[in-house]
């Protein structure tokens, strides 16, 4: 088994994925739901399974293996949560955000050749990203659902704004799992949990953000607006976080968080 | 202003208060020293914020400030105020803690040890705190168990951690193969500390990456395009490097140049394993019918680097692998008659009498042919509460998911 044949498996586990987030839509159509995307997760962890024998080890040692991960367990996550909870979202999302990591697998098959430096290869790796990633797309979901409200609405509807408090505390959730299993990994890798990195620094501002939106909320819960306004900039800290330290002056080389 | 209750405008003048305050005290004081901190002063801040939350909680009804910052009124601009400062500590470039003073007069690149900072953080602490001690005072299981969860790992957490820092040791030591060491440098100022640790290297070793061959300026020996490469893992092995097809025909992982055969221009390689060995690959490449080959091989402190010229620009080169993974092979005995024998690497270190040992670092320049190996040693005392607080907020965390509007989209679908 090797690369050249991941499309004959990616494709089928992708459709069952999508078919399963569909059919999550629907009334009554839960068990459905959950069987489809089981199924294309059958398919997909066959494909990791014939990598691992055919390898002779884990796939875990490239950026490509360990991305076949994540297309893995993003869809768990997103089952474990719906079969729990019901989220209609929660399944569509995931399948999105592992359908992006599987065509990056696809279409940038060079990536697989990169080396992975000694301080990445810890078990805390693929959780810590996987659960930063999940929580960045919920995070994002509800920026989305803040933008739209503000920009369409005179008044938004009790629902509306359950639904995006529901995805800001289920993106926090998660947020705060990738940032403690990051302070976790820290102190096996580098001796310490939390440093001030600036990537931590701006973890730190994202994650006490989102908390000055819950408890905002909860002081004023008849001023929607500025609590939705309040939701935009945190969606500006995340991204600062996610990619703009790189960009930033007074973190420019100096984080320990750039590969 | 300031009537009671006491609002978020009140808590806004809180804030602006507490900067001013801290402004001064930076201006009349200096930085903050954490070092004063060190044990006991540390275990009696947290008796001392324990008995002031208690007291606010008293007189909460009597004092319109002692019924307020246990409110969201005070949690809300206390958040906001921490956030802004963080920000700006995101913004500026920070400099480290050890060093003697920060890098602008006011004192923004030491954000850690200035004090509007840690007042607001301090303030955002006793909130937590006297909220905490007002919602056991009416505890519901069901309904608090989430929200101690959180605030309490919160408070454990940003307490210990912060307090805890005084009494945490992070010392470096560095240990020749064969050797044993008992001495290390303080990370904070260099001076040498006696951890009561020896620690003897049985063997460094290093683990490679396969080799990657490159096409590179002829003059700079600058890589052209870092996407383009021939991994040496399976041989033979041919890919299109900038319009040159290459080849990599053999590959040695430990060679040396067989001396009797250099002559000018060519040489050639053999297996060798000593001292200083480096990698050595037979490459053949192929561009409008010119063809070259030849051995190139990457350089250590025994033998230079070799590359194949191609042309009057490029050439072809096999810089030294990156690691995969270094180890230390290594016993550590402790004063107290503990011995520990264990292969370390990153990520995997070892525990001795409260003692966490690393492997931080090697000799770059020998690489895989290094002698010694570089060592943190840390001792954190108060890392198992700090722990405790993760972990609670951890289990915080999975409450929130069970308890956020789930039930509600439940109910309708």
């Amino acid at each position: 088994m090797s690369w050249d044949s991941f499309i004959y498996f990616a494709v089928p586990s992708v459709l069952f994925w999508f078919f399963g987030a569909f059919l999550a839509w629907k009334p009554l159509r839960h068990k459905a739901a959950v069987a489809s995307t089981l199924i294309g997760l059958v398919i997909f962890f066959s494909y990791i399974v014939a990598m691992w024998i055919s390898l002779e080890r884990p796939p875990l040692r490239t950026m490509g293996e360990t991305r076949l991960w994540y297309s893995f367990f993003l869809p768990v996550a997103g089952l474990l949560v719906y079969s729990r909870w019901r989220y209609k979202w929660i399944l569509s999302f995931s399948s999105i955000m592992a359908l992006v990591f599987i065509c990056v697998n696809l279409f940038k098959p060079e990536i697989h050749s990169k080396t992975l430096m000694p301080a990445l290869q810890s078990p805390w790796f693929a959780p810590h990203v996987i659960v930063y990633m999940f929580a960045y797309a919920l995070l994002g979901a509800s920026f989305l659902m803040a933008l739209w409200l503000l920009v369409r609405r005179k008044a938004a509807s009790e629902e509306e704004i359950q639904m995006t408090d529901g995805l800001v505390n289920v993106g926090v959730a998660f947020l705060t799992f990738g940032m403690l299993f990051g302070a976790l990994w820290a102190k096996e890798a580098w001796g310490h949990y939390w440093g001030w990195d600036p990537k931590e620094t701006w973890a730190a501002i994202t994650w006490f953000s989102y908390l000055f939106y819950i408890h905002f909320r909860r002081l004023r819960p008849r001023n929607w607006k500025a609590a939705m306004a309040i939701l935009l900039i945190c969606f500006v800290f995340l991204q600062m976080c996610w990619w703009g330290i790189n960009y930033l002056p007074s973190a420019k080389a100096t984080s320990v968080h750039t590969y | 202003m300031f009537s009671k209750p006491w609002k978020i405008k009140d808590g806004i003048l809180v804030g602006c208060g507490l900067i001013l305050v801290g402004l001064l005290l930076q201006y009349l004081s200096g930085r903050i020293e954490w070092e004063i901190f060190a044990w006991p002063v540390n275990i009696l801040s947290v008796v001392f914020l324990i008995i002031v939350s208690l007291v606010i909680h008293l007189l909460r009804s009597r004092f319109g400030f002692c019924g307020w910052i246990s409110s969201l009124a005070s949690a809300v601009p206390a958040i906001g105020f921490s956030l802004a400062l963080t920000i700006v500590m995101g913004l500026t470039r920070q400099v480290p803690s050890q060093m003697p003073k920060a890098a602008d007069p006011i004192g923004i690149s030491q954000m850690l040890r200035f004090w509007p900072f840690v007042l607001c953080y301090t303030w955002m602490v006793l909130t937590l705190m006297t909220t905490v001690i007002r919602r056991i005072s009416t505890f519901k299981w069901k309904k608090d168990i989430p929200f101690m969860l959180s605030h309490i790992g919160l408070i454990l957490v940003i307490v210990c951690g912060t307090l805890g820092s005084a009494d945490l040791l992070q010392l470096e030591m560095t240990v020749t193969e064969g050797k044993t060491e008992s001495k290390a440098v303080s990370e904070v100022d260099r001076s040498l500390q006696d951890p009561g640790l020896s620690v003897f290297l049985k063997d460094f070793s290093i683990d490679e990456y396969p080799p990657k061959v490159y096409v590179v300026d002829r003059a700079s020996r600058k890589i052209v395009n870092r996407a383009e490469f021939i991994s040496a893992e399976l041989v033979p092995s041919s890919q299109n490097l900038s319009g040159w097809e290459v080849t990599v025909e053999k590959a040695l992982p430990f060679a040396a140049p067989a001396e009797a055969l250099i002559r000018k221009d060519s040489i050639s390689f053999e297996p060798w394993e000593g001292d200083g060995a480096v990698h050595a690959l037979f490459v053949k490449a192929r561009k409008d019918g010119i063809s070259k080959d030849g051995w190139i091989s990457s350089g250590s402190h025994e033998f230079e680097e070799r590359v194949l010229d191609l042309d009057e620009n490029f050439a072809l080169k096999v810089p030294s692998p990156a690691p995969r993974r270094y180890s230390a092979d290594m016993a550590v005995t402790s004063r107290k008659g503990e011995r520990v024998e264990k292969t370390i690497a990153v990520n995997e270190p070892l525990k001795i009498d409260g003692w966490k040992v690393y492997l931080v670092d090697y000799d770059n320049e020998r690489g895989r042919w290094s002698k010694i190996a570089v060592f943190e040693l840390v001792r954190d005392p108060w890392l198992p509460f700090v722990y405790i607080g993760i972990f609670m907020l951890l289990a915080g965390a999975v409450c929130m998911l069970s308890l956020s509007g789930g039930r509600k989209t439940n109910g309708k679908s």
